[in-house]
Order: C-alpha cells, then structure tokens, then sequence
C-alpha cells in the first residue's frame, strides 16, 4: 500500500484543526453541527485541488501552523489571509499550488481574516464519527478530539487523491475573491423570539454598533454594546440553538452561537444570523465591530441560491494556468 | 387539553422552522413533541435534514435549496395532523446518585440563601422524587427535567459561568440538568455531583437517558461517588434502571 502521510505538524499555531461541511442527524443528542466556520472558503479551497467540496481540510486561526509536506502534493490556501509561505517564499492564495515532498508551509503576520484553509489533494483522512471528519473540541470528536499539535501527522485520502490528480489547476478571479476588513454588516432574520422583546429593545439590536469582545471561538462570540432590552424576562423554555442564532441573556449583550454552538439553549433568541453572511462572520475577530442589518426569510433564501450557483460557476471560470 | 391547539410554526434563520406546541412545561406537550418527531423520521420528507425535539417544540432543520418554507410548512402540517396515532417507547426509570454542596456543589449554599432555606431542605426537595425527562440538549446531551417548587423560582444567573466540570447537577430557570455530560459553560446553579456518563460518542444512540425516562436522585456520600465513578470510568458500571417496585438491577 502507498503511504498516505502527507503532512507532520511543525507547529501547531494558535488553534488549528480539521473541519469538513459538518456532523448532522445528531443534533437531537446534543452534538454540535461544528465543521467549517467558513464553509465557502472551505468548499473553494477543495474545488481549487480537484477534491469535492466537502472534504475535510485544515481550520487555521490567526496564527498558522507550519507544516512539513510529506510527500508531493497540491494544496490551496483559503479564507484568511495569514500570510501563507512555502519553503518561507510568500505563497499565493486562491489557487492551486503544487509543493514536493520536504518542502515546509508556514504562515506569518495575520493580514486579513481570522479563519485561514489549507486543502489537500484527495482531503484529510480522518475516520468518520457520526458521519463526519470535522473535530469538536468541546465534545472531543474527529481525530484525536483536540486541536492539532506539535508532531500529529496528517494522511490524505487515497480515493480522493488519484481522481483529484486529474483535475485542471485554477486560480480565482478578483471578484470572486471575498475582502475580508473589520466592519461587519451581518443580515439577520427576526425572531424566534422577537416578542421577548420590546421594540425599543429591537431599535437598539438594528441601529447599534457592537463590538466583538475577546470572548469569541468557534461556539460563538459575544458581543458588546448598548443593552437590548427584553419586555420582561430574558429566559424562555429551552429550545433549539441552531448555527447562527443571536441569544440575548438577561445582561442584554447578544452572543452569537456559531459552528461549534450548543444544540439547544435557554435565552431568548432576538434573530439568527443569515447563511451566507455566518460564513463572513467566521472572518471577524476580537476587535472588530458588527451592525445587524434586518432581511426577509426570502431574502435570505435568495442570498443563498445566490451563493450557490456562485460556487458552481467557480470551475467554468477558474483560470487554467 | 394543554398546550396550543395547533402548532405554532416560528421561523428560526433561514434553515430552520421551530414547531411549538405550547408555552409551558407540560409532560403533555412534551409527549406532543416526542410524536411529531417520530412522525416526520417516518416521513422521510426530502429537504429535512434533521430534527431536534426540545422541552414544548420541535426544531426542524431543513435544506432550503432543496425545500421552500411555504411548502415545507404545508408539509409538516400534514404530519401533524397524523401524529396522534404515533405510540411512544415505554420510558425507564434510573436512578442517579448524587454528592450535594460543598466541592462538589459550589452553589448549593447560594441556593439555599435565595430561596431562604437550609441546605439540607434544598437536598431534601431535589432528591427522591422521580421526575420525567423533557429534552437532552445543550452539549452532549444533557438532560432536562421540571424542578418542584421552591427551587422552580430561580432565574438562570445573569452572566453565564465558564467552565463547571462534567458530572455537574444544576438548576435553573424551573428546570434541572440531570448531570452536566461534559466540562463546559452554564448559566445555572450548580449543586452537586454525579459520577454517573450520560456521553458515549462510541455509541448509537450516544446518550444514557433520553427524552420521555424518568431520573430519580440518591443523596450519596464522597466515598460511594469515588468508588461508583471509577467503576463508571472502567466501564463497569453505567446506572441503575429501577423497576416499578423500585427493586433495582444493574445495566451492563
């Protein structure tokens, strides 16, 4: 049998892991979706090396790890910018990039972001658990139930890597290339609960500027700025949480529940933040400042098959070298 | 009859619909959650990705690029108009022993203080009474029950607290977590320890106690929760299920 090792972790940086699309039918126990916090920089990433979309990949956040290619392979660096390097010789983003056996990834200053991707030919070969690669740090599932560190050596998926090796290498036009800054404008559907609420309290959440306080991971961030204010209590029977839901506790402060969020939860709930734009949030960091901005169910849903045939047209207008 | 009299369909972002069958905490509105659920697995309807029945509703996650709402909810409006024919699983009754206070209940004296009792009523209250359990939610499946008078008057704290460890026994909100399955954050009191595991990951389901059992708490003391956690950490040992006569047998 070929060896599949395909990366040693040199440096584990600040918090790297493996994500797919996600672990789902098990929410009902209590297991987080997790995945990807920004699924389009995953998904791209894996088109970019001929994989299918929703292979797992490497997760890296603000500061890259550096690894060491164990055998030659192509690779695409998504998301953040965090100033990929091969061999220490600034790396392109958005494309497929070709590196041989030894040669070393490393990253450096963060530019832009806080979510970088680093596909593999073929993907991580990681076992399935409930139906899914992505690690969950909280529960301790996929791989070895924590974050990667110094010495974990990464396979590639056989399968994957053979039918991938045929594939055309692309590159990313600029407009299809997100620009990530550290104002965010965040577009939300109201409710479940917006009768939690007054509506000077919803006034506030629309019409305000908050900041992303130090508390933000891949559960959730929370957020700082002009109180929300509930008509009486802020507690509600708990129910479900799903990504992208804006709780707000009694102290009026909203958290965001993220990737990595809890299957269900016992605050009130003022919106829930779009598809598309959880994907741009997983680019936020501590630091930066959120508006909400109030959209349509059908909004949203138009938002999405927006999206979608966007990633679909990637391939037809990838640029072949 | 409790609860609504038809089910409220509440939009939660744009892939989820929330079925919500009442505003309170009811074995029967609960039980309305448990059919629905059965239901629409039976149903197979394409789009639906999954579904997670909390305390009085039903979360329906869904794919919309490949089910619109409207049509969606028309969909589950018929399977909730079939439900009532759904039989649910007989429940089971376990038994989980519990160190309260000190240590190993950082909050039981807080608790005892607001609600102007002694430790010892609060202890008295919470344990040896068999309560029903309405969901297993929040991370690993901790399971949730209806608290008795007085503790049902306490608010979930203000500011949630990071880090209490797995095994943890809180309360909040009119509800108790039976025991925390996994070291992690809360909003609510916490008062004692169990050394029982409600996660097993390697498992399917992944969960001890499910939706629609029934717990009852044994007050025990430190040496007994050692012995009964290192039995629990060797595999030895997951939880009493007690029968109707109370008469108990050990599962595997």
């Amino acid at each position: 049998m070929v060896d599949m090792k395909a990366l040693e972790v040199l440096q584990p940086g600040a918090f790297t892991t493996i994500q797919d699309l996600g672990r789902y039918r098990y929410q009902k126990y209590g297991v987080s979706i997790s995945g990807a916090m920004d699924r389009f920089a995953l998904r791209v990433a894996n088109l970019l090396v001929g994989n299918e979309e929703g292979e797992a990949a490497i997760e890296a956040t603000v500061v890259g790890p550096k690894l060491k290619a164990l055998q030659k392979l192509r690779v695409a660096f998504t998301g953040a910018d965090l100033s990929p390097a091969i061999n220490g010789n600034p790396a392109p983003m958005w494309r497929t990039l070709k590196i041989q056996e030894g040669e070393v990834i490393s990253f450096g200053p963060p530019k832009s972001g806080c979510r970088a991707y680093v596909a593999i030919t073929g993907g991580i070969d990681f076992p399935l658990v409930m139906g899914s690669r992505s690690i969950h740090t909280r529960s301790n599932l996929g791989g070895k139930g924590r974050a990667l560190v110094k010495g974990d050596v990464l396979a590639v998926r056989e399968s994957g890597k053979k039918r991938a090796e045929q594939s055309p290498y692309y590159q990313m036009t600029a407009d299809q290339i997100p620009v990530y800054g550290w104002d965010w404008r965040v577009r939300v559907i109201l409710g479940p609960q917006r009768d939690y609420f007054t509506r000077r309290g919803i006034d506030t959440f629309l019409n305000s500027e908050y900041g992303i306080t130090p508390q933000a991971d891949r559960m959730g961030y929370r957020l700082q700025g002009p109180k929300i204010e509930h008509k009486t209590g802020a507690d509600i029977f708990t129910d479900a949480t799903p990504p992208g839901s804006i709780q707000v506790p009694g102290d009026g402060m909203p958290i965001i529940l993220l990737a990595d969020g809890q299957t269900t939860g016992g605050y009130s709930k003022i919106g829930v933040v779009t598809s598309v734009d959880q994907d741009l949030l997983a680019q936020a960091k501590p630091g930066d400042r959120v508006r909400f901005q109030r959209v349509t169910i059908h909004e949203a849903h138009g938002l999405l098959w927006e999206r979608e045939k966007s990633i679909q047209a990637i391939p037809k207008t990838f640029l072949a070298l | 009859m409790s609860g609504y009299r038809r089910a409220r369909y509440l939009i939660v972002g744009d892939r989820g619909i929330s079925v919500e069958f009442g505003n309170s905490l009811e074995e029967e509105i609960n039980r309305r959650v448990q059919k629905m659920m059965v239901a629409l697995e039976s149903a197979e309807l394409p789009g639906v990705v999954e579904c997670n029945p909390t305390i009085r509703s039903l979360f329906v996650y869904y794919d919309p690029l490949k089910i619109g709402v409207k049509k969606l909810i028309q969909e589950l409006r018929k399977i909730e108009g079939r439900m009532a024919d759904i039989t649910l699983p007989k429940s089971r009754l376990f038994e989980i022993p519990v160190v309260y206070g000190g240590e190993f209940g950082p909050d039981l004296n807080l608790v005892a203080q607001l609600l102007n009792l002694t430790s010892e009523e609060i202890i008295h209250i919470h344990s040896g009474k068999k309560y029903f359990i309405y969901d297993t939610g929040f991370i690993g499946g901790s399971a949730h029950f209806k608290i008795p008078p007085p503790l049902d008057s306490l608010p979930r704290k203000k500011t949630p607290n990071f880090g209490v460890p797995r095994g943890a026994v809180l309360i909040a909100g009119g509800l108790g977590s039976v025991f925390k399955p996994l070291a992690g954050p809360t909003g609510w009191y916490w008062i004692g320890m169990s050394p029982l595991r409600q996660w097993f990951p390697e498992k399917d389901p992944p969960l001890l106690i499910l939706p629609g059992d029934k717990v009852i708490y044994q007050s025990i003391s430190e040496e007994e929760y050692q012995e009964i956690k290192k039995m629990v950490e060797e595999g030895r040992c997951e939880a009493k299920i007690l029968d109707a006569k109370e008469s108990s047998s050990p599962v595997q």
